[in-house]
This record gives structure tokens, sequence and C-alpha cells, in this order.
């Protein structure tokens, strides 16, 4: 056997201790992590406080389980037993649950004024969930104009079950199917003009929510039946002279139809605009997509949206 | 009695002999008519001198007889003086009476490849009698500072080429030696104990320096060569996607490695949606990868510093290679112009438009159209480099390469493309482009042998323009012009001073300029009157000025401290930062065991990010946002530490832990976002910065590498287990949560091997999948204009999942043989050879009642593709 000199045997005792203990350093300091255990039951609160109204209606839920049932009626997911109080101007006023659906009232009719600051706090089993803002000034949609075209025209229909761009997998590539085909449809054109307020901090929230049958449809993708907005930028089309503090949007949403000879389908539309806060802007922008994520949440401790907003909505009847 | 032996050559012809000695304990008298023969020179020397000379030994191979005389000489008392030219005459040195103070002087030269006459960077010169070494620089000059004068024994190595012993001689003019290359194929590789390691950087931990002919021989995805495929296999470096995604070094963010090529930076170095890289292995003499521990001459970025060069040109015959693989084409040529001229040209393509036609001219019912599906990418690289003089070497190189994508389609696509060929009334179009373009000139200058200027000068250039047309139904059309453009134009010195055995000094000095532009020109017509018009322009100006020094001190055999330090001050908000780093080398055991460790803090001024949240645009740009007074640049702080072992001849070991701190990089606000619309923020950067809050990062691990050369047998094995967090306090996130291509293990192997005909090569990859934001709960919620409530999932952290493991096999088969009398080589490669279908994304559904519905995307399957090789 080979006689190494008294350095090298030590160098060779320390690489025979110190690699090992790499190796096993190496193995053990990068423990892969795992999904955490189901986290406990959160507070999910909403509550919409509209200038203009009296005290709203509080709706506490809270998070299940993702195998839990979980019916939309609040079945199985209301907090029927929790401490609500929302303050208004420095004034707690209780709120009591009625009935087992998770909705909360205050019992006095409390008027919401422009301007007023609130705040919001629920306790639940050891859970602390709030929240607090201030109220808009109100908001009225000054008029509206409906524009429908006399025929059908040729646009892309979007299969009702259509695809996630971003998911290559979701278009289907072994068929290359984009799940899109030519149609015809209405385009109905529907602007809104209404008036600023002179704090012009808020944001705007507005919709088109028509009431006609679902299935094949103009994607939203190419449309605007909803958009939210800085009040600020919502100008009036140039080629139109409003007045200064006048604001319009233009949104448009589509009613497929068989052919371009059918007729358009009478139906109802629902014209909505919201002035709210950032928080509440953040919300509506973000709750358009639940499979891939949820809304953002104002409340401290929990998750939903209490927000003061104002509101104002006309329904119209298209034919 | 004087003789005179002499041959009948002609002494002009003696310089350019090439002089191969060996002898071994022979004789002086026989090793003196070795030269003189081969060397075709005269020599006078008195018989009693040569006869009373003791046997010698010399190993030479050279050009110079004046060396090789030296050589042969080595050990006896005599020297030789050349009197003219081509003779020589013998003397005693000890004739010479009282000797006088030894005269110093240095010991320099360059390194080249003998085949090409290419300069060899990193290459080792060893003098054993001093137990000091030096290293080549870029241009592959060297320097053994204040040596007596006189003749040394040293052996002069490189990656991938023959160790070469020779004698050097302080005092004598700049010497040039020229390196074989050793041939890597088969049986008649050598073993090399340096192969796999580039003697400059040793001090460095974390580098990984290989030579382009080595990384050919890695796995490469459809044959291409492609540099940033072949990186893959290094231990810490993984592509973000399966095939596509930049570069994720030591769990770093792609933005955060800087990218160079012949000193000038590359913005954007991908082709076809980041499947291929820029960088072409066959285009590069050499290439260095710095991981977390830069030279002070590099900085700017946080991960990683990619350092290629150029190939100047062979010096010696005109030769090339051609390829053709799945994706594209490509030649390389290579040359002299003139002695002292060399060129290097070569052009990249992809032909899959040649082949499926771009434009389609179609009618129906007396209405014409074209539709359109043309892709293709090219590179287009030169390089020429002259030479008049060693003092004096110039080159100038030119980077131009892009993307073109050109559609025109219907939206009802299908497998049915006759269905596809008719006037599209409703359709898309994309004419979107893409691509870097850089010139880079440069001048090295050898003022003294002592000092080295290298003055370069560069502008490098990104742009892309994206054009969309769309025509969603017959009373709307979106229409949208997207520019970006930038300008990276800088200027810089670097000077080396060898300023004794001890201490080599490098120190330089950068200004650049940077310019960046983006423009966006919209309309969204929706309907007759719900039109938009978005038009913004987006201006950035900075100057950018960097000064640095940095030592590598060799104080004994044994030691080498590298300390450094770098200032750089950026207009941009008026940052300015001063940046240690310090690294050193320790050889415990000779040729057995090296320890190293290094540390340092880097800053980076730049950062790239896209509008998360629109189809409009940002689709295929690259848009990098300079720091200013409201954004801070990113820093970072460093540790690595390693051990290199040999404990056989044939197989090296490899161990490195890192760690790794970041501040101030910029985080996604909301991870889960995609685009989803066609209304983005707008390309303001306050809108664009908006989408993102500022974090801090942490990332820390441990490599293992092992390879073995086993003649035609390479085995290639690399671990890495690490970690890889982040959080953004301003996002309320307390603790650290994995990053997104966080992965704590990692294991990659690749066997190959050759012989005289056949290639073939096996190469596995496992590793964890990435993290994934896995739902936790589910609740309702609803809305004020809402009759029912919606169901959403709940994802109260983000990265708390990880895919299911990844696992593929590639498996490579190649066949060389004769075509047209060129060397030619044919190969198949079969991705995912098992095809297993791995999972590389994973979206979570909120099914109706309860429970959730899981969507995976999957990788690739098993793809056969090919590559064609000729050398012209």
């Amino acid at each position: 056997m080979m006689d190494h000199p008294v350095h090298v045997r030590a160098w060779h005792r320390f690489l025979g201790c110190l690699l090992p203990a790499l190796l096993l350093a190496g193995g053990a300091m990068v423990g892969c992590d795992s999904v955490a255990p189901a986290p406990p039951e959160r507070i999910v609160a909403e509550a919409f406080l509209t200038t203009g109204d009296s005290m709203p209606e509080v709706r506490l839920r809270r998070t299940r389980p993702l195998n839990a049932p979980l019916p939309t009626d609040g079945s199985g997911s209301a907090l029927v037993d929790a401490s609500v109080t929302l303050t208004i101007d420095g004034t707690p006023y209780p709120f009591t649950a009625v009935g087992d659906d998770g909705r909360y009232t205050a019992g006095a009719a409390v008027p919401l004024p422009p301007g007023s600051r609130f705040s919001f706090e629920a306790q639940w089993n050891g859970h602390t969930a709030t929240a607090e803002g201030t109220l808009p000034p109100p908001v009225t949609l000054d008029s509206f104009r409906v524009s429908v075209p006399e025929a059908p025209i040729q646009a892309v229909l979007f299969d009702s079950v259509f695809v996630d761009p971003t998911q290559l997998d979701s278009l289907q590539l072994d068929s290359l199917r984009t799940g899109a085909e030519d149609g015809f449809a209405y385009p109905i054109e529907v602007q809104f003009w209404w008036t600023e307020p002179a704090d012009r901090a808020y944001w705007i929230r507005t919709r088109l929510r028509p009431a006609i049958e679902a299935g094949s449809s103009l994607d939203d993708f190419f449309l605007r039946p909803e958009q939210v907005q800085q009040e600020a930028d919502a100008t009036c089309p140039a080629a139109e002279d409003c007045p200064p503090a006048v604001r319009s949007w233009i949104g448009v949403y589509g009613v497929p139809v068989e052919d371009d000879t059918a007729a358009l389908p009478p139906h109802s539309v629902q014209l909505a605009l919201i002035r709210g806060d950032e928080p509440y802007a953040r919300f509506a922008a973000t709750r358009d997509d639940p499979p891939r994520r949820e809304p953002i949440s104002n409340v401290d401790g929990g998750l939903g949206i209490v927000t003061g907003i104002a509101l104002d909505t006309v329904r119209v009847e298209v034919n | 009695m004087l003789l005179v032996v002499g041959t009948a050559g002609l002494p002009g012809s003696v310089a350019a002999q090439e002089l191969h000695i060996n002898a071994t304990d022979v004789p002086l008298r026989t090793a003196l008519d070795e030269v003189r023969q081969q060397a075709g020179i005269n020599l006078v020397f008195a018989d009693r001198l040569v006869e009373a000379a003791p046997r010698v030994s010399c190993l030479y191979r050279g050009t110079d007889a004046a060396a090789a005389l030296a050589c042969v000489l080595s050990g006896t008392n005599l020297r030789a003086n050349e009197t003219r030219t081509g003779q020589f005459v013998l003397v005693a040195t000890e004739a010479e009476g009282p000797e006088p103070p030894p005269l110093r002087a240095s010991m320099a030269g360059f390194v080249t490849d003998a085949v090409s006459g290419e300069v060899l960077p990193g290459a080792h010169v060893y003098v054993a009698s001093l137990e000091r070494g030096t290293v080549t620089n870029e241009a592959g000059y060297f320097a053994l500072p204040a040596l007596p004068v006189g003749p040394y024994r040293a052996r002069v190595s490189y990656v991938g080429y023959a160790p070469e012993d020779t004698v050097l001689t302080a005092g004598a003019p700049v010497t040039l030696l020229a390196l074989q290359p050793q041939e890597v194929q088969a049986e008649a590789l050598q073993v090399d104990a340096r192969r796999s390691e580039r003697s400059d950087l040793a001090v460095l931990p974390g580098v990984v320096s290989t030579p382009t002919r080595e990384l050919e021989q890695l796995p490469s995805f459809s044959g291409e060569s492609d540099l940033f495929q072949a990186l893959q296999w290094m231990p810490g470096i993984q592509r973000a996607g399966e095939l596509t995604g930049g570069l994720v070094v030591r769990g770093g963010q792609s933005d955060h490695n800087l990218y160079l090529l012949d000193g000038a930076p590359v913005y954007h170095p991908w082709h076809a949606f980041n499947v291929v890289s820029t960088f072409q292995t066959e285009t590069f003499k050499n290439m260095s990868l710095y991981r977390d521990a830069f030279p002070a001459e590099h900085g700017g970025r946080l991960s990683a510093v990619l350092d290629a060069e150029m190939r100047d040109g062979s010096q010696a015959a005109l030769q090339g290679v051609a390829a053709l693989s799945l994706l594209s084409g490509r030649v390389v040529l290579e040359g002299p112009l003139r002695d002292d001229l060399s060129f290097m040209v070569a052009a990249r393509r992809s032909y899959i438009d040649q082949i499926a036609g771009s434009r389609h001219p179609v009618e129906q019912g007396g209405v014409r159209d074209t539709l359109r599906t043309g892709y293709f990418f090219y590179d287009l690289s030169a390089k020429t480099t002259y030479r008049p003089s060693t003092q004096h070497r110039l080159s100038l190189s030119y980077y131009g390469g892009g993307d073109h994508l050109d559609l025109r389609l219907p939206f009802d696509l299908s497998l049915d493309f006759s269905s596809w060929l008719r006037p599209a009334d409703l359709f898309f179009e994309l004419d979107h482009n893409w691509g870097n373009q850089l010139i880079s000139a440069r001048h090295q200058y050898l003022p003294s042998d002592r000092f080295f200027v290298t003055t370069t000068a560069y502008a490098s250039g990104y742009r892309a323009r994206e054009r969309s047309l769309i025509r969603p139904s017959e009373v709307s059309t979106i229409t949208s012009a997207y520019d970006v453009r930038l300008w990276d134009l800088g200027a810089k010195v670097d000077v080396d001073f060898y300023a004794s055995l001890d201490h080599q000094v490098r120190t330089g000095l950068r200004v650049r300029r940077h310019l960046f532009d983006s423009t966006l020109d919209a309309e969204l017509q929706r309907s007759p009157r719900a039109v938009e018009t978005l038009e913004e322009d987006s201006q950035a100006r900075a100057y950018e000025l960097t000064a640095y020094a940095q030592d590598t001190w060799t104080p004994g055999p044994r030691w080498t401290i590298q300390p450094g330090i770098r200032f750089s001050y950026f207009s941009g908000g008026r940052h300015a930062h001063v940046r240690p780093r310090l690294n050193a080398r320790y050889v415990a055991l000779p040729g057995l065991l090296s320890v190293k460790a290094g540390g340092g803090l880097h800053v980076q001024y730049l950062h790239r990010l896209r509008d998360r949240s629109t189809f409009l645009y940002d689709l295929v740009s690259s848009r990098w946002i300079p720091s200013d007074e409201e954004v801070r640049p990113s820093t970072s702080r460093h540790v690595s530490a390693g051990l290199e072992l040999q404990p056989l001849p044939w197989l090296r070991l490899g161990v490195e832990g890192y760690a790794r701190r970041a501040r101030h990089i910029l985080i996604p606000r909301d991870e889960l976002q995609r685009p989803a619309g066609l209304n983005g923020g707008g390309i303001d950067t306050g809108a664009l910065l908006g989408q993102y809050a500022p974090g801090e990062s942490r990332a820390y691990g441990l490599e293992l590498l092992a390879t073995a050369d086993l003649g035609a047998w390479q085995l290639r094995a690399t671990y890495h287990g690490g970690r890889s967090k982040s959080r953004s306090r301003g996002l309320g996130e307390e603790s650290f949560r994995p990053t997104r291509f966080d992965v704590p293990r990692a294991l990659r192997a690749t066997v190959q091997r050759e012989t005289d005909r056949w290639i073939w090569g096996l190469s596995t990859e496992w590793r964890n999948g990435y993290p994934t934001t896995v739902p936790e709960a589910r609740f309702v919620l609803g809305d004020v204009l809402d009759d029912e409530p919606t169901r959403f999932l709940h994802r109260p952290e983000v990265n708390n999942g990880r895919l299911p493991t990844y696992w593929r096999t590639d498996l490579s088969l190649g066949y060389r043989f004769g075509m047209l009398g060129a060397p030619a080589r044919v190969q198949l490669n079969l991705f995912n050879v098992f095809g297993r279908r791995n999972i590389v994304s994973r979206q979570y559904d909120p099914a109706p009642e309860a429970g959730v519905t899981v969507r995976n995307r999957r990788g690739f399957p098993l793809l056969p593709l090919f590559e064609l090789h000729v050398e012209l």
C-alpha cells in the first residue's frame, strides 16, 4: 500500500468524513415542500354600503374544505352565530342574524350619506374580520342610448365551454380545434352618460347584463359588456361635445342568431353604473375568472368585500 | 578543435520549421544533431565542450530554434548565441568571468491552436522550477514578469488540447506557442486531468467554462448546435419550461442573467418562442458561465454572466460546417484572407416556411384572399480579425438575428387544413418580428510585455415590432402597432498589468448609454361607435459608468486569492454602488484536491417586465425598465464554496454549496394573473410597474458533479439540491415562499460512447416538479349586481404545492460517414424516448357541488428529430 505523507492522510480522513456529510446535507436541507394541511376556516364577508340607501344587509359565510358541498344558496357555509358590528361615522350599530343563510341586518334604518366613514367588524369562533372605507358621492345614470343594427352581422362565435387561450392543451391541439366558428349576431351598443363629482378620485364600473339564453355567444373577448376604469378616464367619444363634468361609456354585447335573416330576439338588458373606491375596483376587476383566482379582498382577517359604493341601474327592453 | 556543422537549408526557412525534439538521456551531440537537422541551422561549437557535457533530455515542440537549443542545453553549462540568422555558437557559461547580477525580464507569449491559429484564452503556462503558473487572457497572451533572464522548462496546457512541454526564455521576444487539439473521438482520446477546467477561472467557484468542442458533445434538442441547451446539463441550470423559457441559474430569475457576445450584451438571446437560443456553439471558440461569483470586470446582473467569444476564423485554411436539422439549416465558414487577416461567417435559418409555404392565395365565389402561415428565424454572425503584428490585434464582430411571424388565418382552425383555404371574412393577422443586432470592435494592444490593453466599443440593439389586425365581426376591427426598441452603446478599456510573479492586476473602465423606447398605437373598434384609441409612448435614457480593479494574488504555489472591487454609477435615479468581491482557491493536494470559496455583492439596474394582463401587445417582446428615483436597483450578496477532487485520472468530482440573498427585486403582484382580454395597463412605465411589487429572494443549494472520461465512454452526472424562495412585504407576505421555478432536487446524467463510426448517447433528467398554487378551500361570494353568488377557490399561499416529478430520457444515435469526400455525420435524436407525458402545469376548476376538477397540461411526447452535419 502506498505510504502517503501525513497531510495527505489527514486530507483523506477529512474527505472521508466531509463528503458523506455533504451528500446527506444535500438531500436533507432541501426537503420538498408539500401542500399544507387544510387551513382553518375563514370568515367570508359580503356587504355593499350604498350611498343614499339605508344600512345594508351583511352576508357572512365561511370557507369550506375542497371536498365539502358548497351550494350557492349559502347552506353549508353560512355563519349564523357571528358577532357583527358596523360603525358609521363613529356610531357602532350591532347586526343580528336573520334566517339561517348568513344574513345579518342592523334592525334600524340608518341612512348612509355620501362621505360617511364606516368600519366593519365580525367575530366568529376566535376569528376577527375587519374592513373600512368611505361612501362615495351618489351616481346617476343621466341618460343612455341603445343602438341596434337593422340586420345581424357575421361574427366569430365561441363555444360557451371554450378555452383558456393561455393553456395550450385547452386549445385541444390534437384536433387544432379552437372552439370558434363563424355565425351571426346582433351587436347591441349601449351608451351611458353621467356626471362626475368634484372629487375625481373614484373608479367606475359599468356593466350591461342582457337576459338572453346561454349557449354559443359572441365572446366577451372582442366585445365590452363590462368595464372597470378610473372615472376620469371615461371620456366622451371624440365626436361628441360633452360638458366638462360629463362622463360617458359605450358598451357592447352580442345576441347570437341562427342566420343573417333572423330577427333580434326580444330581451331586456340591465344597465348598471357603480362608483367605488380602489379596493372595490380591484375586487370587481378580479372576480371574472373563478377557476384561476379569487377576487382581491379588502377584508383584513378574512375574505370577501365590504365596501361603499354608489349605484344606479336601469332595465331596458330591447326589441 | 572548432567544429562547424550545418545543412544546406536556407537560413531564411529556419523560422518556419516545425520542430519536435524528443530526447531522453542522450549524449548532447545527438540532441544537437537532431535540432540541427530539424531546424536547418548551423552550429558552431568546441568539440571538447560538447563531449564533456552530461547526457541531456528534452521534449520540445514549436518553431523556435533558439528555444529548442535552450531546451537541449538545459542542465549543461553551455548556451547558444545566435551570431547571424540561422547560425548559433555554443559557449561555456562559466568562461565569461564573474557572473553579473542576473538581468530580469518577462517570459511572455501567445498560446494558439496549432491547427486553426485561433488564440486560446485561459491556457495554462506552468514553470515547475518556479512553482508558478499563469494563464492566458482573452487574447491568448500570458506573461511571467521579472524572471532572471534565461531558459525555463514550461508546460503549456489547455482544455481539450494535448499539453506541451517546452522551454521558454525569459528576455526573449514574445513567443507563439501552438497546441495540438486532442481528438475527442473514440480510442484516440487521451485522458487529461484538466480536460474540463479552464485554468484562469479555477479560482472562481461556480464557473462553467468549456470549449465549444466539449459543449457540442452534450445532448441538444433536435441536434441544434445550441449553447443554452448544452448548459442545461450543468448542475443548477435549468430551462424555465420543458423546451422553452429562459435560463434559471441557481434559482435566480431569468432576467438576472447577462449574456455577452464578444463583450456586447444580448438582450433577447432566444428564437422560436424561446425554444432555441441565438448562441450557436459552432461559432464560438470559448464560453464562460459565471454563476454568482463574477470576476470584477463583470457585473450588472444578480445570478449569472455568460461570456461567449466568437471564433476569429482559421488562419490555416478555408474550412466550414454545414448542417441541417429539423428546425433549421446552418453553415459556418472560416479561413484566412491574408496571412494577417482571417474571417468567420455563420448563417442559420429555419426553413419550415419554405416547405409548408407562407402565402396561400385562395379564391371562393369570386372572392380572393391570401392567407399567411409564415414563421422563420435567422442568425447571421461574422467576425474578421486583423493581426498586423504581435503588438496589435483588431477584430470586428457582427451579429444579427431575429424571428418573423406572419399569420393571416380564420378563427375556426381545425386539422382539416383544406377548410382554412378559403377567403376569410373573419380572421386575425399577426405580423410580429423581433431580434437583436450588435456590432463590436475590439483592439488588443501589447505596449510592453507587462501591459496588455483591450479596448472594446459596441452597439447592441434589440427591437420588437408587433402588428395585429383582428376582425372578429363585420363591424369590429382591432388594430395594434406596438414597438420596443432598446440600444446599448458602450465602450470599455481593460488593462492587464503583470506586476510580479505574485500579482496580476486587471483593471478597467466602462461607459454605457442605455436608450429604451416603446410605442403603442392601437384602435379597438368593438362596434361602430365603441372605439378605443390607445396612443402611448415611453422613453427612458440612462448612462452607466463602471470602474473595477482586481488582483490575482498568488502568495504561494497552493494559494490563489482574487480580491476585486467594482464601482458603478447609474444616472437614472443617480444610483452609485461599490461592490467588493473576494474569491480564493487552495490546492490542498496537487492533482487531487482543491478548495474554492468566494463571496461578493452585485447590483442590477435593469428589470425585464411585461404587461401581464393583455393579449393586445407584449406578446413576443422583452421590455427592460431602467432603475430611477422610484425603482431601486436590485442588489444581491452571495457566498459559495466547493471542493474539486480527482481521485482517479479519469474521474473528476465536484461539490459546491452556495447561498444568495437578493433585495429590491420585482415580484408580480398577482402571480396568478394571465392575459385575459384586450385591455391592458398601457405601456406607461408606471402602469407596468403597478403590476409588480418590490420583494426579496433567497436561494441556497448544494451541487454535485461527477464526470468520467474513459476514452470512448463519457459519463456525466450532476445533482442539484437547493431552494429558491421569495417574499414581498408589500404584498403582505411575512414568510418566504417558493419561487416559480424552485426545484429542490434535480438529477441529470448523460452517457455517451463514440467509436470511429457510431456515436450514441443516453441522457436523462429527473427533478421535482415546479411549484404550483393549489387551492386549499372553497367559498361563495356574491356581487351587488348578481342574483347568484359565485364559487371561488381559495389559495391562501402562492406556490404552496408542487407538480408531479418530471422525468425524461432522451436517446441519440449518430453515424459518421463520408459524403462527397467530406466527413459527415447523421444523427437521430429521440426526445422523451419513453413517451412519458410529464405534467408541466396544472389548473384547478371549482366543481359545481364539491371538490375541484384538475386540468393538467402535459409536456411533449416522444419526438423523433434528426440532423445531418457535414464538414466542408
